[in-house]
């Protein structure tokens, strides 16, 4: 494939998840830290996998589980994303009987990829698939490694007890289990210990680190070498410079990596005004879009929603006045706001950095650093000049929120116990092409759709492929689209 | 002497017969640390999986019985007594030898200070006391101070680890140190009776032998921050040991 048709493909493909096997390799790079992760997601042993949206956890699982397809001898690794509707909808001994057909369907289809014989069978229960696999192992003289990519759905946290009893009674001697969970999970049932039943591994990209600008511009290599050519590239600075402060600007996540890097590729130069442009359109086109987007998504902590926005607002508006890309709040307010924080951290708004830290005001914090889309959003003039260009490369004296300051006055509204998520109930046309979802549904193929009943975006899910192809205009090429922005809209 | 040596050690030059004791344990470190890191970094090594979890785990008791060496002189001093007596048998167990259960981590449940006395107080390395006294009060002053000069991936772990206080350090320490302890024995104690190949293959070896690198380090760097420990050095000269040993163990 040529470099342009690789580039081409790499501006459409924002998640692993979507990326075909032979782009892959191509498209991919990893640091030294991700290398040690991945390491550890092929070797034995337990491994939870933390990171927000977007920050690469299926890229390492799908990267790790491609290794031990093509080099080892010694094992025997399964892929398997839960994105699977009547799993996330589903409770107890019918999540586990869902989830064991699942696995059951992924096992014997890695056993025909790899042409191993024999089959495995088992019935849907948990004991009897560990003791499966446990025989499967030992035929395939190899230990086996079970990848489960999207387990943990923030806003329904009944199914993780679930999930983590099964991952904690498949771990054996010869099979590890490797999840990938997001940083607000914190239940994890009564069952699983997470100090003892995993080796939580974190993905961090700190601009701080030595690698940090050297695997931004290997990407952009990668996927957009355009980007780099000398004649795009402005005076003001060079591609080392750029790379780290597009890295920065997004607080290391890789899709909004991407995303910000698709909107400069389709600028004639890479100078200031340009990168300009980029940030703010990132702030109203993708920050603040992804959270009205979460927000049917999140079950019970769907009412944090609006004060997450308000944290985020005066978060940055303190920041702004301290004339800094950090910020630095105090423990006990850490307390109060955990969730809302956490929400703001999933969506990209801001990055821990340091869970404790002190504070001139007395007192300690966890810092945060901030992506620079939001904060130029509200910088005076709504400009990237080369001061502030250089200014927000270095690093900086963080701002401060201390215990008794009355800036986070927000109110936290009571939270439910239980809560269906509303995603599934809303109408389809909230899939229409929008900031929220920019590869959405056009108003005629809503209509096409509602014309047959398909009211819900639950009802969507649900629709099998055959029937959305029998319908007018709906070729193999829209039903991916289809499928895509239902995958956007459901799942985290 | 090699980084991961300097860094455990520290300065020891006029410390007497902890000098010796600091000098012979050092050794070990210097003779396993080039083993271990040429395992990490080579491919398919063919001796990683029957040399490896012996380098991995003498790497992590020596290093614990340097930390207790500098922490707590006392206790060492009297097995070097012991060793030097005269009738000095090596091939019986001597109770006075540093074990890892009693010396490293222990089962005591920490009694409340008021309810303490003396005589029940552990000593072990990694327990809630030593951490209260020692490990929280060391770990708070590096996280305080290592922010201008943090390029090193270990110690972003370390500044974002979710500790309810400094003090749950120790547990951090406790948690990685007993499994890896636990790992890297049954790699050397032939406990098994069907083939473990493919559990104990390069790979698991390879992240064991890493983790324990990673441990040592980082358990190292805040033993320096400890104000009444021996043989400390100042903390950007570890800074900058634990960046070269961080950039040995490159994959």
């Amino acid at each position: 494939m040529l470099e342009e048709e690789i580039e081409e493909q790499g501006t459409l493909i924002l998640a692993a998840e979507d990326c075909p096997p032979d782009l892959f390799k191509k498209l991919h790079r990893f640091s030294q830290h991700e290398e040690r992760i991945i390491l550890s997601l092929v070797a034995h042993g337990p491994v939870l996998l933390r990171g927000g949206r977007g920050s690469g956890k299926s890229a390492l699982f799908k990267e790790a589980h491609n290794r031990i397809k093509e080099k080892s001898s010694t094992t025997f690794s399964v892929y398997l994303s839960l994105r699977n509707l009547p799993l996330l909808r589903s409770q107890g001994v019918e999540y586990e009987e869902k989830f064991c057909e699942l696995l059951i369907q992924s096992i014997n289809l890695a056993l025909k990829e790899n042409k191993k014989h024999p089959s495995f069978s088992a019935t849907p229960a948990v004991n009897n698939i560990q003791q499966s696999l446990v025989k499967l192992s030992s035929k395939l003289k190899k230990r086996i490694v079970l990848f489960f990519d999207d387990a943990a759905h923030l806003g329904r946290e009944t199914s993780l007890t679930e999930f983590f009893d099964i991952f904690r009674i498949l771990s054996s001697s010869s099979i590890s289990c490797k999840a990938t969970i997001y940083p607000g999970i914190t239940k994890f049932g009564t069952r699983f210990d997470v100090c003892n039943d995993a080796t939580v591994r974190n993905i961090s990209r700190n601009e701080n680190s030595e690698f940090f600008a050297a695997f931004f511009l290997d990407v952009m290599k990668a996927r957009y070498p355009s980007l780099l050519d000398d004649n795009k590239t402005s005076h003001a600075f060079d591609k080392i410079q750029l790379a780290t402060f597009l890295g920065k600007t997004v607080v290391g996540n890789m899709r909004a990596f991407i995303f910000i890097c698709n909107q400069l590729h389709e600028s004639q130069k890479n100078g200031l005004p340009e990168l300009t442009r980029c940030l703010v359109n990132m702030a109203s086109d993708y920050y603040w879009p992804l959270l009205e987007e979460l927000k049917p998504k999140l079950g019970i902590y769907e009412l944090l929603i609006n004060p997450s926005i308000e944290l985020a607002e005066k978060i940055f508006d303190t920041t702004s006045k301290a004339n800094s890309t950090s910020i630095i709040i105090h423990r006990e307010l850490m307390q109060k706001f955990v969730k809302p924080l956490e929400i703001l951290e999933y969506a990209g708004f801001i990055s821990r950095r340091e869970v404790s830290i002190a504070m001139k005001s007395g007192g300690r914090g966890s810092r945060f650093t901030l992506n620079l889309c939001n904060l130029l959003e509200i910088t005076h003039g709504k400009r990237l000049t080369s001061e502030l260009f250089a200014t927000w490369l270095k690093e900086d004296q963080p701002a401060e929120i201390h215990i008794n300051s009355p800036i986070l006055d927000i109110k936290i509204p009571e939270l439910s116990s239980d809560k269906e998520l509303s995603i599934l109930n809303l109408p389809i046309k909230s899939l229409i092409k929008s900031k929220a979802y920019p590869y959405g549904l056009t108003a005629t193929k809503i209509e096409i759709l509602q014309k047959e009943q398909i009211k819900t975006i639950g009802e969507l899910a649900e629709t099998s492929d055959e029937q959305l192809r029998s319908l007018p205009t709906i070729g193999k090429k829209y039903l991916k689209r289809i499928r895509d922005v239902l995958g956007q809209a459901i799942w985290m | 002497m090699n980084e991961l040596t300097l860094l455990l050690c520290g300065k020891h030059e006029h410390l007497g017969e902890l000098s010796q004791i600091l000098e012979q344990l050092g050794n070990t470190i210097d003779n396993f640390t080039p083993r271990c890191f040429k395992f990490i970094s080579e491919n398919n090594s063919s001796d990683i999986t029957t040399f490896g979890p012996y380098c991995g785990r003498t790497i992590l008791e020596t290093a614990c019985s340097i930390l207790i060496s500098r922490i707590d002189p006392f206790r060492v001093l009297l097995v070097k007594r012991n060793q030097e007596q005269p009738n000095y048998n090596p091939a019986i167990r001597h109770k006075i030898a540093i074990q890892w259960s009693g010396d490293v981590i222990t089962d005591q449940k920490p009694l409340p200070l008021e309810k303490l006395t003396y005589d029940k107080v552990s000593r072990a390395l990694l327990t809630d006391h030593i951490a209260q006294i020692y490990w929280g009060p060391a770990f708070t002053y590096l996280i305080d101070n290592i922010r201008d000069s943090n390029e090193s991936e270990w110690l972003n772990e370390l500044t974002q680890l979710d500790l309810r206080n400094e003090s749950n350090i120790v547990d951090y320490f406790r948690t990685e140190a007993n499994e890896l302890y636990s790992s890297l024995s049954k790699g050397i104690h032939q406990e098994f009776v069907i083939p473990q190949i493919s559990i104990y293959d390069n790979e698991t070896i390879k992240i064991l032998l890493l983790r324990t690198i990673c441990l040592v380090t980082k358990m190292a760097l805040v033993s320096h921050c400890i104000p009444t420990i021996s043989a400390n050095i100042d903390l950007n000269v570890c800074l900058g040991y634990s960046k070269k040993i961080e950039e040995q163990v490159r994959l």
